[in-house]
């Protein structure tokens, strides 16, 4: 056999630990990571008086095509390095205690590679909060390879993401 | 059965619907209590076997994959197309560790990772999942010679981690498994409705992947899931929520002020010793929710403060009040919590020697064995008289072979 190894599990575990405590200093909060994501399940839209005012969208950046047994080839989302990502529920986000700062940490694919630490981290706040936050995490020293953050919207809600390995 | 679900996501623990059906989100403190399950295990397979952690990626070659399970036909494979190469999602990682084990000359690993098995129809979240985390496997090498004693070290390991859980549970040897496994030893416990349900597999694996790695030893498979966590939210409750078995709930104190203060840094500091996980929780919600909250929660011990004295200690097994006394006392009260879980779950393993329609134990000799539905031998085997007189040995008998 020939399998690519990731077999050096400690210091898989130690890198995890480093991310895991550097991200929870800045007070995000860790859900679990999950590979895939079906491209259809969640997409659902609340309507009020035929208008639509919010859109489920999960989502990761990348797309591929995974066959199921029954269904043949069905669309996915792969856990990925990028801007493009939601990792929360519009009724999650209407339920959890404000502000959200979530991450999930796990496998990943960056630059057409898996790696076993992909860190996809989202905040839902104050706009100036916001702002705030990101220039902290981009300007202190981080444990990350590449560490990237955008600021734009989910739900029409302002939301900042952060993304790195 | 329903009422689990809706416990653990009242309780933040899991968003059982997650990212689509079958592939749940873990939120903080059901990972933690996940976590501790695991490092449960982890302790006593330290204390039996010697072995190393692995970790394995998710993306397998597809030809690579079915090089080994070239005998075997899986339905349950996620399939992709990534970069110009067909993969399979991992399913679990048995190929990997023992891959690891032959390369490296060693004869145990541990791998505490993530499987995706394709699910259809009604499945029940974290006992069939298509998302599963934590998969824990432990894959181990042995001499023929030591089939039986390892077996009996596995489910030992695997027993005392269901008496950290106060899981009621048994063990059973349901033989061949298809082309898969030599034997496959269950460690079964008790769904709240009675029926039974398998919550832990071993396996001797079948002489084709011994053949595969060109080997004459023999290769156990063993392992748990998530489900261990959906157990506990199934059998150890009340009305009021969780009550965690004190090993493995993220806190077993918890303390607030009575007066929405911070409690005291000296009261903190005082009830973290002997090993307590203790939280204080400052936050501006009234007592009554407060107590609400970590009551559901599952918190072994709820400590109400004034200023630097403490008001009262109130236990969450039987949701009684005490003035406090000395950490020790706090101790105490954990194993309490521990021993009344277990005492309430004995029933569960009375109902085996009862006159059930279900199942039961019975014993047999290997003639009338074979003219009976029997799930398998209890394990460890134990000897018994068959009615007929022989000599035999004790069995499950269930009118339904379909457990999962």
């Amino acid at each position: 056999m020939k399998l690519n190894y990731q077999n050096q599990a400690s210091l898989i575990r130690t890198r995890e630990q480093q991310i895991a405590d550097f991200i929870g200093y800045h007070g995000f909060t860790r859900i679990s990571d999950i590979f895939i994501i079906p491209k259809n399940v969640h997409n659902t839209r609340s309507y009020i008086k035929k208008h639509i005012v919010r859109t489920d969208h999960l989502r990761y950046p990348i797309n591929v095509k995974i066959e199921e047994r029954d269904y043949g080839l069905q669309d996915y989302y792969i856990r990925s390095f990028g801007e493009d990502f939601n990792l929360i529920l519009f009724r999650w986000y209407e339920a959890w205690e404000k502000p959200i700062k979530i991450y999930s940490l796990g496998p990943g694919i960056y630059k057409n590679k898996e790696v076993s630490n992909l860190m996809l981290a989202q905040v839902f706040d104050a706009p100036n909060q916001l702002s705030d936050l990101q220039v902290k995490l981009l300007n202190c020293p981080s444990p990350f390879e590449e560490l990237k953050s955008s600021l734009s919207k989910e739900f029409e809600v302002d939301c900042l993401r952060v993304w790195g390995v | 059965m329903e009422r689990y679900k809706k416990i653990l996501e009242e309780t933040e623990t899991v968003e059982l619907e997650g990212y689509g059906k079958g592939l749940p989100i873990w939120r903080p403190y059901g990972m933690q209590i996940m976590k501790n399950i695991v490092n449960r295990f982890i302790d006593h397979l330290y204390d039996k076997i010697k072995f190393e952690f692995v970790e394995h990626p998710m993306l397998i070659p597809k030809e690579e994959y079915l090089d080994l399970f070239e005998n075997i036909e899986f339905e349950n494979l996620y399939t992709l197309d990534f970069n110009g190469r067909k993969y399979i999602l991992k399913p679990d990682s048995l190929q990997f560790n023992f891959d690891y084990i032959f390369k490296h000359g060693i004869d145990a690993v541990l791998s505490i990772g993530t499987g995706y098995r394709y699910e259809t129809g009604i499945t029940p979240p974290l006992f069939r999942d298509r998302h599963i985390w934590p998969f824990v496997q432990f894959n181990h090498v042995i001499e023929a010679e030591e089939v039986e004693q390892t077996l009996l070290t596995h489910t030992n390991i695997l027993s005392s981690l269901f008496e950290d859980l106060c899981l009621p549970h048994f063990f059973v040897d349901s033989g061949k498994k298809r082309n898969y496994g030599l034997h496959q030893i269950n460690g079964m416990s008790f769904l709240d409705t009675d029926e039974l349900t398998i919550i832990s597999m071993s396996y001797v694996l079948s002489e084709s992947f011994s053949h595969h790695f060109n080997t004459r030893k023999k290769l156990i498979d063993t392992g748990f899931t998530e489900k261990l966590l959906a157990m506990c939210a199934l059998l150890n409750i009340d009305e009021k929520g969780l009550i965690l078995p004190s090993l493995i709930a993220p806190y077993n104190v918890v303390c607030f002020d009575r007066n929405e203060r911070p409690v005291s840094k000296d009261i903190i500091e005082s009830t973290s010793q002997d090993n307590l996980r203790v939280y204080s929780d400052n936050s501006s919600r009234n007592i009554k929710r407060k107590f609400d909250i970590w009551e559901k929660k599952g918190v072994n011990i709820l400590i109400l403060t004034d200023g630097n004295s403490i008001e009262k200690v109130v236990r969450r097994y039987d949701k009684k009040a005490e003035p406090f006394t000395s950490v020790r006392r706090l101790s105490e009260i954990l194993k309490e919590n521990d021993e009344f879980l277990r005492t309430r779950n004995r029933r569960f393993m009375e109902k085996l020697n009862s006159e059930n329609q279900e199942y039961y134990l019975q014993a047999f000799c290997k003639d009338c064995s074979l003219e009976t539905t029997v799930f398998g031998e209890i394990f460890p085997h134990k000897t018994a008289i068959c009615e007929c007189g022989k000599i035999g040995l004790e069995y499950l008998v269930t009118y339904d072979k379909k457990i999962y």
